[in-house]
């Protein structure tokens, strides 16, 4: 039986015009780290929230490690959660801040106190700092006193609120390995909310996929990139070409022109073929033809929006080719980055090649 | 140079009436406080006079008594009621408006309230006479006239107490909300978020709202003049009956006496904003 599980919540916040949350439910095991991803505002907080015990759910279960959580407030429930903000305690040092939870709940005695949060702030990479105030600290310290903060109270599951989207990006992925680090040594369980899909495949084994108010899709993080199985997943990870097809077996026909589906089983009528920006190849030697619409500079690469076909698509393109608005601009696309899913939301797909 | 005249020129009248409002009255208090009965100086004659009198020191004590018990009992109830308030919960607006309402009502007012509230032939007499608590009117204790300043106190109570939960309701409604959701998913119960979180984050507002309180209710006159015992007067009371004296014996007394009361208020609010500092410093605020 799985260590939590969340079943059939349902949760519509009062002048809503619908449900933020519509049989959600969920599953992971102990010891694992899951995300949860999704677009912002389709209730991955609104989850969060309902299984910390901060919201109630309208309807529907929360189970940890086989106790129904339903209707214990949030200091009963041993689920800690690291929000957004730091949230530290001003008034407190950050040892003081890191005790808390052991402190104010009689949990420990004082040497044990003592040793225990000084093992957390080595754990940390903190060492030497617990007497400062917690107003001397970088964002990146505040958030990982909070993590240890979290950790001390020694919870079930500890629940991360996109702890680490207030932070630059060099921070972020440090702080990513330290709460990987934290999660292999401790065996803790972690569901890790984030809007972020980069951050999600550098921290999870899995990531389940919020979509209009209930899990799309869970599946391990790479799957998500690869092969989306509908229009929204994909536009959240990063496919930005849609392009209407008609297949036929293992012939797909489209305003591009022809193509051989690879490995295709049986199937026949309308699909939609997903391309991604950097499936852009071969560039001013490839079959493809189009004309730039606009180009957009972005550092080691342009992204530009080339009419082919009939098609606007955008395409990522080195910064060692330069093209103007109006010029021509010859191309290929990858096999790999293209995929073709059903017409309608949700269906299955499959590998599509020139 | 001619700028720096035309900017000059520009704060003038500024400066005139702070002059006018702030300057010239403590000027005025200085140079009556040291003036005889004649206008002329007479050196520290009245504050001699003044601090040895037996009155003086009653009616400060007294004044200084039932300000910070005021304004202790406000700071209490008005935490109470915020948290009270804090959440959504049916009826929040009229309730909100109910704990709200008497900041409108003047303090003339609000003394004659306490008058048909709390004296003995008052409404909470005829409530307990008709309990068969008491049997007659003067079995009623002394609430307003007292000499204890309960009715004073139950005023400053009755008008300090919105006021200083608004201050508060604000806090408890913002940042302290996340606070108090962090420290629950931490485990920690309700009476440690109020100790350990709450309260620490209410405080640097609780501190100067107090102050305010209190120097409001130190120098106020009209509710000690209503509801007063004339046994035992308020410093303001006291200053005005001194200076309004027939026989124009003691207004000089009654300068002198503002001059000693102004010190005495003003350095029990330095050293309690100093502790309040040096209290937040500690606290990294």
């Amino acid at each position: 039986m799985s260590y939590l599980r969340l079943e059939g919540i349902d949760k519509t916040y009062r002048g809503a015009p619908s449900p933020t949350l519509k049989g959600f439910g969920l599953s992971m095991e102990k010891g694992e780290i899951l995300v949860l991803l999704g677009a912002s505002g389709c209730g991955k907080t609104t989850a969060l929230r309902i299984v910390s015990g901060l919201e109630r759910q309208d309807s529907g279960h929360v189970v940890l490690d086989g106790v129904t959580m339903d209707g214990l407030n949030p200091e009963r429930r041993s689920i800690a959660m690291v929000f957004q903000k730091s949230l530290l305690f001003r008034n407190m040092t950050v040892a003081e801040n890191i005790g808390f939870a052991p402190r104010l709940n009689r949990a420990m005695g004082k040497a044990e106190l003592r040793r225990k949060t000084g093992e957390m702030l080595e754990l940390l990479h903190l060492e030497g700092m617990g007497g400062k105030r917690v107003t001397e600290l970088s964002g990146g310290q505040e958030q990982r006193v909070s993590l240890g903060r979290a950790l001390m109270a020694q919870p079930k599951l500890l629940l991360l609120d996109e702890p680490l989207s207030a932070l630059d990006a060099g921070l972020k992925w440090t702080l990513l390995s330290h709460i990987k680090e934290l999660n292999a040594r401790l065996g803790a369980t972690m569901l890790y909310v984030t809007h972020d899909q980069r951050e999600a495949a550098a921290v999870a084994a899995r990531a389940a996929f919020l979509h209009g108010g209930r899990i799309a899709r869970c599946a391990k993080p790479y799957e998500f990139y690869s092969r989306p199985e509908s229009r929204a997943e994909a536009e959240f990870f990063g496919w930005e070409n849609f392009i209407p097809a008609h297949r036929d077996g293992a012939r797909l026909r489209c305003a591009l022109g022809d193509f051989a589906i690879e490995g295709a089983g049986p199937g026949q009528g309308r699909a939609l073929l997903c391309v991604r920006p950097e499936a852009a190849e071969n560039i001013g030697c490839g079959r493809l033809r189009g004309i730039v619409a606009s180009a957009a500079p972005q550092g080691m690469e342009t992204v530009y929006e080339v009419v082919c076909g009939g098609t606007r698509l955008r395409l990522a393109v080195s910064a060692r080719h330069a093209f103007g608005a109006g010029e021509a601009m010859a191309f290929d696309l990858s096999p790999h980055m293209m995929w073709l899913i059903g017409w309608a939301e949700g269906g299955g797909g499959d590998g599509a090649g020139p | 140079m001619k700028g720096r005249l035309s900017l000059a020129l520009s704060f003038l009248p500024i400066a005139v009436l702070m002059g006018v409002a702030y300057v010239w009255p403590v000027i005025a208090v200085v140079w009556g406080s040291l003036s005889g009965d004649d206008g002329r100086f007479a050196g520290w004659r009245n504050y001699s006079e003044v601090l040895n009198s037996y009155y003086f020191w009653d009616s400060l004590l007294f004044t200084f008594r039932v300000s910070l018990v005021s304004t202790a009992v406000s700071v209490a109830l008005a935490i109470a009621l915020a948290m009270a308030l804090r959440d959504s919960f049916p009826g929040k607006r009229l309730a909100l408006f109910v704990s709200q309402y008497n900041l409108s009502i003047p303090r003339l007012a609000a003394a004659m309230i306490m008058v048909f509230l709390l004296s003995q032939t008052g409404f909470l007499s005829s409530l307990a006479r008709q309990a068969g608590l008491t049997e007659s009117i003067g079995d009623f204790p002394w609430l307003v006239y007292d000499s204890r300043g309960i009715g004073l106190m139950a005023v400053f109570v009755w008008k300090f107490v919105p006021y200083i939960g608004l201050s508060v309701l604000g806090i408890l409604q913002g940042a302290s909300a996340e606070y108090e959701q962090q420290a629950a998913t931490l485990g920690v119960g309700m009476l440690g978020r109020f100790f350990h979180v709450i309260l620490p984050t209410v405080v640097p507002a609780v501190a100067v709202s107090s102050i305010l309180v209190f120097a409001s209710s130190f120098g106020d006159y009209e509710v000690p003049a209503i509801l007063g015992s004339p046994q035992r007067r308020s410093v303001s009371v006291m200053l005005y009956l001194k200076y309004v004296d027939p026989d124009m014996k003691d207004p000089p007394e009654a300068f002198a006496m503002m001059a000693l009361t102004s010190l005495a208020l003003m350095a029990a609010i330095l050293t309690y904003r100093r502790l309040a500092a040096s209290d937040a410093r500690k606290r990294g605020l």
